[in-house]
């Protein structure tokens, strides 16, 4: 295909932040969506959003999900899983969506702005974009989809995108804190110590490195929607871009056939931590044919193909401005990680951020990894979230001495790497707070420590205006339309489909942004006619086996 | 045309800088002091910019302490997250 679609769920983190900068315990995030939702009513013109039993109101685990409100940039804003989600309008490019994700971004700020505290002792409602919770090791997503054409087999998929995701993340990730290497205490990833399988269905437990979840959002026939849970929220733009671009240029290659053969990792499950815990990116995976290549290695293999597949192509600006970002911070990771601080995430927090603490604090990543894995051994110990934060008595932690010999610790340092514990985790959470004045990366970024990809007036006009060639301007168009004539009550949107009155138009076609129906449709102020002209294109298209095979699970389930 | 011999006059005698072996010292020296004062004053721009450096990257440490709490135990604690997708 080529022409594509990308679009990006992200699950933002909830939480509500005192005036002294402190947390409130026991928050209900639903009732923070409700504050949000209202909000949203107040300062946008929106159309209530219906998947049409695509995502029931219960999964019938007790979590709820709300289906929310499409806003006129054709962005969508609901509940899902305890989390308010936010997706990006249909995006022709890479770079279009990073500036959706951006848009959005700011839409949530402002709204989050405009609550009011019902507490004086409250400051604001805060938005974390990351993927974990340190207090728990839960793990929430930022979920990227990428139209493919549908003849592509999903054996031949999964066989040769796997080993491009697996080893992406060296210039994807958002870095956390933590790490199976017993010596490293950060690692590349938020999301790598959850994935469990190579290709899964599931979202919420047994997570893969390809979902198998193939609801097209368009004609089913034509495409099928890759959907990918792996990945980190990002929040430099540049990383993002990267994530995005080398993925959609890898899938351009798959579908082209002009892949060739990949180096098939033998362990995709292990390979995934282990590119994760290695800050080298250099350390070799071990391949299926019993060679071995290094993270960088295997990222250089899938660049020079894409290079030569374009050289012998009509390249659009964005692909070779992808290629080019792609070579550029592969050479910088080959000589020296550090040497990416001002574009990938996980070594902009890294670098920045939790190293001058260390530096502060006279000590070093080998101590401060040795003593993560003590403390956690103790936090595991007393069954509780919190830690004890003054030194153990001797006698009652005399079981873990073996850990602080095998280390080479003392316990007088116990509460200085306590704090030092819990001041990084701090750090690293607060460096994915989306609010410009005072987020951690948003101050770095106004430092001119990190690069910036778009200008703030970009941003703003992506706020208020829909992707001009997709059809989240359709449907940008349906809810300008409702609010003009007074049918805001009478019309509910999902992605692929406008319902006015019981009547449905389907939107099948995501790059079309023009069908005749609904422009006659948009034309009338009188319901009756406009009902009539939905009535006479009412239709369903045929969904795919694997469409039918998930409502047949769900309804029978 | 032959090229005509012509004596060349004594440099020595016209230059009292050459006459004087001294004077070639002193040149030498000052052009080692010109290139040591230039190499302090490279390394003084280094210093300068590396304080500027340090002092930016303070300035901004103190910037991001301002954004923190006073309890991180605390705020780590309480963001709790149900278990997303």
């Amino acid at each position: 295909m080529d022409q594509r679609i990308y679009g990006v769920e992200t699950e933002y983190g909830l939480s509500l932040e005192t005036q002294d900068r402190g947390l409130r315990p026991m928050i209900d995030p639903g009732m923070l969506f409700n504050h949000m939702e209202a909000a949203l009513l107040d300062r946008f013109i929106t159309l209530e959003s219906d998947s049409f039993g695509r995502d029931p109101g219960s999964r019938g685990d007790g979590i709820e999900i709300r289906e929310g409100r499409f806003l006129e940039s054709g962005a969508r804003f609901y509940y899902d899983t305890g989390h308010l989600e936010w997706a990006t309008p249909e995006c022709r490019t890479a770079r279009q969506a990073v500036l959706y994700e951006l848009a959005g971004e700011r839409t949530l700020v402002e709204l989050a702005r405009s609550v009011q505290m019902p507490k004086e002792s409250l400051r604001r409602l805060l938005l974390l974009k990351n993927n974990v919770d340190y207090a728990q090791g839960t793990t929430f997503g930022c979920h990227e989809n990428y139209l493919l054409a549908r003849s592509i087999p999903f054996p031949r998929l999964v066989h040769e995108l796997v080993p491009f995701l697996v080893t992406r993340q060296i210039f994807t990730g958002a870095g956390k804190l933590g790490s199976g290497d017993l010596e490293a205490g950060f690692q590349i990833s938020q999301r790598a110590d959850f994935v469990e399988c190579i290709h899964s269905n599931t979202t919420r437990s047994a997570r893969a490195i390809i979902n198998e979840r193939d609801e097209s959002l368009g004609d089913a026939r034509l495409y099928r929607r890759l959907h990918l849970i792996l990945g980190d929220s990002n929040r430099s733009s540049y990383t993002n871009l990267l994530k995005l671009g080398t993925t959609g240029l890898v899938l351009r290659l798959i579908e082209a056939g002009a892949l060739g053969d990949v180096p098939v990792l033998a362990d995709p499950v292990a390979a995934i931590k282990a590119v994760s815990q290695d800050l080298s990116c250099q350390r070799p995976i071990p391949l299926a044919n019993g060679g071995s290549m290094s993270p960088v290695e295997v990222q250089y293999h899938y660049l020079r193909r894409a290079a030569s597949f374009l050289a012998g192509q009509t390249a659009g600006d964005g692909d070779l401005e992808i290629l080019d970002l792609w070579c550029g911070v592969l050479d910088d990771l080959a000589v020296d990680p550090v040497r990416v601080a001002d574009r990938v995430d996980w070594m902009i927090k890294r670098h920045h951020l939790l190293g001058p603490l260390l530096d502060q604090a006279g000590t070093d990543w080998r101590h401060v990894a040795a003593w993560s894995h003590v403390l956690a051994e103790i936090q595991r110990d007393g069954k509780a979230p919190a830690l004890p934060s003054r030194a153990p008595a001797t006698e009652q932690y005399a079981r873990f001495q073996f850990l602080l010999d095998r280390h080479g610790l003392r316990w007088n340092d116990y509460e200085p790497q306590h704090r030092l514990y819990f001041a990084l985790r701090e750090r690293d959470l607060r460096y994915h707070d989306i609010d410009p004045e005072r987020g951690l990366f948003s101050l770095l970024e106004k430092a001119g420590r990190v690069v910036r990809v778009f200008k703030d007036e970009e941003i703003a006009a992506a706020q208020g205006e829909p992707p001009p060639d997709t059809r989240a301007r359709l449907r940008a168009e349906v809810i300008r339309w409702a609010h003009r004539t007074g049918h805001t009550g009478d019309v509910l949107l999902d992605w692929g489909r406008v319902a006015f009155a019981k009547r449905t138009l389907m939107l099948a076609d995501p790059f079309a942004v023009a069908p005749s129906e609904l422009n006659r449709f948009l034309g009338q102020d009188d319901r009756e006619v406009a009902i009539r002209i939905l009535g006479v294109e009412e239709a369903k298209a045929e969904p795919a086996p694997a469409e039918r095979e998930s409502l047949f699970k769900r309804i029978f389930r | 045309m032959t090229r005509q011999y012509a004596p060349q006059p004594d440099r020595r005698r016209q230059d009292p800088a050459l006459s004087d072996p001294l004077e070639e010292l002193r040149k030498r020296r000052a052009a080692r002091e010109s290139q040591e004062a230039e190499l302090q004053a490279g390394q003084q721009a280094i210093e300068e910019a590396q304080a500027e450096i340090a002092s930016q990257s303070q300035a901004l440490q103190r910037e991001i302490e301002g954004l923190l709490s006073a309890n991180p135990e605390e705020f780590v604690i309480r963001f709790l997250q149900t278990e997303g997708q």
